[in-house]
């Protein structure tokens, strides 16, 4: 079940909106892209897969969200090194989900995280990406799974 | 040896007999269902039977009970499609010698009347 | 284990004993034949010292010699008649002596002669020649005796050699084969890789096992105890039982062994073992029971355990493997069959509309309404792709497309809100139909390479297929018409005859060609799935069994007109009444303002549905709403002339450009 696997990453972005932030998040229509740079934002959290399903998931955010996001766990900051800790502690809890859904049939990188678009990522993708964008308090950030078998 | 055949499909009996016509038994019966299967038996009192388990009127395994009630000595192998194992182990505990799985080729029943009968021979 | 040395040590000892035998036994008769030997001695000294007397008896004085003399002639003659004589303290059978004088009786009776003349130079000659001859007599003896001796010994030896040894052999050899069995029996155990291990009637596991036993369920230590509380860690409390009554059997001495096989309940069986980081892995054993008789006895259940885990596993993607292969080459033959023009036509739709449904996703709103309204619009387009590859026998692209609106359909009757997550499987297959239209795609580019034939393997399928691809060819649309026909009708159980006439549409505009072709397979379909009853139901209407269905396009300066006509039932406008009211699209009290004569208008409407359940053919009520959308579209016009219970006829009326 594909979709299953979709699930599992949306439900992990969501939890995180849903436990750490007064309003929820709410997940737009899923679509599909060929090129990746064209679709991310201000910060990018990638998590790299190996194992049954090889490929990568990636939370990308634009920076306005990502400073109305810490400001909700009290930090009011707009500094680059936290926002950026920020984006990669949420691809960390994402992974984590994963990780404790799939056991050991995905393995799961410690999340990199990226700035700007400027940084052209050479994604290697024999078919089409699934986009899912999360929108919150009207803001829209990226869930972006490129996986080979899903 | 006499020999009986117990099963609802005509294509079944047919096949049977047609498969066993070449060696040592005489057919006395055949039978659709298990109350003319105990009828028969009553009568012809056959030393080796086909039958099947899911038949109209009476099943395999109640004709086996009837049948064992009558005579014990009878050589049952149960002849069935039915997939479900604790049936067809209750047929055995109940008195059959066998099992063939349905559908067979004509060397596998030869083969498992042998097997059915290899020490009364 | 230190049997087998037990065993050697065995082996040696019995050797050691036999050489004890033998020696005593030689020993036994040495000793026999030194006392013979000793004795033989005696009584010749004896016997000696008697006669040695003879002469001095003579010579000393009158009357002691005489008395003398008497005494040893009596004695000499006691050798004749049988007497014993006591000789110095001695007691001698004069059996033994006469052994030795027997041969000189004749002498001897020459000596008492000699001996009572009291001829002394004669006695003293005589009994001097009798000693002589007797010690010859025992020396005789005594060699004859070293000579036995030295015999018993080498008998004795030869003994040991020719008997005990190989006795010792033999009894070594069969203990060599027994260590050697023990041996290779442990060989066997530990590198077997089958688990192996014993059942007793109390069915309890036995304690020798073969190595592997344990590696299969992923042990540390041998398995033990009850073999039904064994396995009811792995498998359904059903199977423990079915498989208790199974080995009930095999305990009972009725049943044939062989022919119970099929009965066994943990043939194949699907267990659950826990890794060392508690995780799970399903594999796949096999156990396998016999008997084990002694005498005609049952004394235990032999049973083996084998892991078809990679077997089971390869079979499956064996049967995966073929069926994507026969997928492929159906695709292929499927492709050969269209028209290449065609197929493109199709293409280039199905890229656009796919493309078309995802930036409708990708379009802002994820708002519940927002989200319905677009999976309403998406629905509309995918039921039309359904149709397209339908039309053209593509199935796979056919079955996904319509798994696909099953979800859409899903999300928008969903009387709660809907999130983007409930598109989430409708994604994957848009996915799915985007890499399906891909692989088509690569295939047709292949074959208009010229690369028919290391596509199809044989040369019976490559004359078969470009027969196929030839006979296609020339019938175009109007030969995939025929197709969908044969196909929806044998789906729904019911019989059809389509009559084509002027569908070639090679000279129309491609948007031109892609609408009316759309538009003949949705009435087609329609025609069949809601206009006709049973081929039974027909018959009894007076009717034939199959439902006789024309279409025909024609041109004129101003428009196309495409005619779909057919023997079916009509439309019933009370029925389509009553059901657009179950389906809540009317409500009773609008009934009095609708034209009862115009209800039939409501089948275009996109709620509308015939059918209750849906199916690949219909029941979405997309089908007729989907034609006027895209008829109007054109700026054209549909018309529908009906009579019920005789025929329908729908009139497409399209103008050109």
């Amino acid at each position: 079940m594909k979709e299953k696997s979709l699930e599992v990453f949306v439900d992990g972005l969501t939890n995180y909106f849903d436990k750490t932030t007064s309003s929820l998040a709410k997940v737009s229509t899923p679509f599909l892209i060929q090129d990746i740079n064209k679709y991310l934002q201000d910060y990018t959290g990638i998590i790299g897969i190996s194992g049954n399903h090889k490929g990568s998931v990636f939370f990308t955010a634009p920076k306005i969200m990502v400073v109305k996001l810490i400001s909700e766990i009290g930090v009011m900051t707009t500094k680059e090194e936290k926002l950026m800790d920020l984006v990669g502690e949420i691809s960390n809890t994402i992974a984590g989900n994963a990780r404790r859904v799939f056991g050991d049939q995905f393995m799961l990188s410690t999340p990199v995280v990226l700035k700007g678009k400027g940084e052209q990522l050479h994604v290697s993708n024999i078919s089409s990406i699934y986009v899912i964008p999360v929108v919150w308090q009207n803001m829209s950030a990226h869930l972006i799974i490129n996986l080979d078998t899903v | 040896m006499k020999f009986m055949v117990v099963d609802d499909s005509m294509v079944i009996r047919e096949k049977v007999e047609n498969v066993l016509k070449g060696e040592e038994f005489e057919i006395v019966g055949t039978a659709q269902n298990g109350v003319e299967a105990v009828e028969q038996f009553r009568l012809l009192k056959p030393t080796v039977m086909t039958l099947d388990i899911t038949m109209p009127l009476m099943d395999g395994i109640e004709t086996i009970k009837e049948i064992m009630a009558i005579d014990s000595n009878v050589r049952i192998l149960v002849v069935s499609a039915l997939a479900d194992k604790s049936t067809l182990i209750q047929a055995m505990h109940l008195g059959a010698y066998g099992f063939l799985c349905k559908p067979f080729r004509d060397i596998e029943l030869i083969e498992a009347i042998e097997e059915l009968i290899e020490d009364i021979v | 284990m230190g049997l087998s040395n037990i065993m050697r040590f065995k082996g040696l000892t019995f050797a050691t004993l036999g050489l004890v035998v033998v020696f005593l036994v030689y020993l036994a008769l040495n000793l026999l034949l030194n006392a013979k030997a000793e004795r033989d001695l005696r009584y010749t000294t004896s016997i000696i010292q008697l006669l040695d007397r003879v002469s001095p008896s003579l010579s000393s004085s009158e009357t002691q010699s005489s008395s003398e003399t008497q005494n040893l002639i009596s004695s000499l003659e006691g050798f004749k008649t049988g007497q014993s004589l006591r000789v110095s303290g001695e007691t001698i059978s004069t059996h033994t002596l006469s052994k030795f004088l027997a041969p000189q009786e004749s002498t001897l009776d020459l000596l008492v002669t000699q001996m009572r003349a009291g001829d002394f130079n004669a006695s003293t000659e005589t009994a001097g020649g009798l000693i002589k001859s007797i010690d010859r007599r025992l020396s005789k003896k005594l060699k004859l005796t070293r000579y036995l001796q030295v015999a018993a010994g080498m008998i004795a030896i030869g003994f040991y050699l020719l008997v005990i040894i190989p006795m010792i052999m033999r009894l070594s050899e069969n203990q060599d084969a027994e260590v050697k069995v023990v041996d290779e029996t442990k060989g066997i155990m530990s590198t077997v890789s089958e688990g192996l291990f014993l059942l007793d009637h109390d069915y309890q596991i036995g304690l020798e096992q073969s190595a592997s036993l344990k590696k299969i369920f992923k042990l540390d230590r041998d398995l033990e105890g009850d073999f039904f509380d064994f396995i009811s860690n792995y498998v359904s409390q059903h199977t423990v039982q079915t498989a208790k009554e199974f080995l009930g059997l095999l305990y009972g001495d009725r049943v044939k062994e062989k022919l119970i096989k099929d009965l066994n309940p943990l043939n194949e069986v699907e267990i659950n073992l826990v890794r060392r980081d508690g995780s799970y892995e399903s594999r796949y054993l096999d156990f396998q029971f016999n008997r084990v008789m002694e005498e005609d006895k049952l004394k235990q259940i032999l049973v083996s355990v084998t892991d078809e885990t990679r077997r089971v596993l390869l079979e499956r993607e064996l049967a995966e493997t073929k069926e994507e292969q026969e997928a492929q080459m159906d695709l292929l033959l499927r492709i050969l069959k269209v028209d290449q023009a065609q197929l493109r036509t199709f293409f280039l739709a199905a890229n656009s509309d796919l493309n078309s449904i995802n930036s409708k996703l990708e379009a802002r709103g994820h708002g519940s309404l927002e989200i319905q309204s677009k999976v309403a619009d998406i629905a509309k387009t995918v039921h039309k792709l359904k149709g397209d590859a339908a039309a053209l026998g593509l199935h796979n692209f056919e079955f996904i497309a319509h798994a696909l609106e099953e979800e859409l359909v899903l999300v928008k009757n969903n009387a709660d809100k809907v999130s983007g997550k409930a598109l989430l499987p409708a994604i994957t297959k848009i996915k799915d139909l985007f890499s399906e239209l891909e692989q088509m795609e690569n295939l047709v580019e292949k074959l208009s390479q010229g690369q028919t034939q290391s596509l199809v393997d044989g040369a019976d399928s490559i004359e078969a297929t470009s027969a196929v691809a030839e006979d296609a060819n020339a019938s175009g649309f109007a030969h995939l018409l025929q197709d969908l026909s044969r196909t929806v009708s044998k789906r729904n159980n019911k019989r059809a005859h389509l009559e084509v006439h002027g569908l070639e549409l090679t000279e129309l505009p491609d948007e031109l060609q892609e609408t009316i072709q759309s538009v003949a397979v949705q009435l087609v379909r329609n025609s069949i799935v809601h206009g006709s009853l049973m081929p039974d139901q027909r018959l009894k209407a007076g009717k034939t069994d199959y439902i006789n269905i024309t279409t025909s396009l024609n041109e004129t300066d101003q428009a196309y007109t495409l005619h779909v006509r057919d023997d079916g039932e009509g439309l019933d406008n009370q029925a389509i009444l009553d059901r657009a009211i179950e389906i809540g699209m009317l409500k009773p009290e609008q009934l009095d303002r609708i034209d009862v004569k115009t209800a039939f208008k409501l089948i275009f409407h996109p709620n509308f549905s015939q059918l209750s359940e849906a199916t690949l053919d219909g029941g979405r009520g997309v089908g007729l709403s989907l034609v006027h959308t895209m008829v109007k579209e054109l700026g054209g016009a549909i018309s529908v002339q009906h009579k019920l219970g005789r025929f329908s006829q729908f009139k497409v009326s399209i103008p050109k450009a």
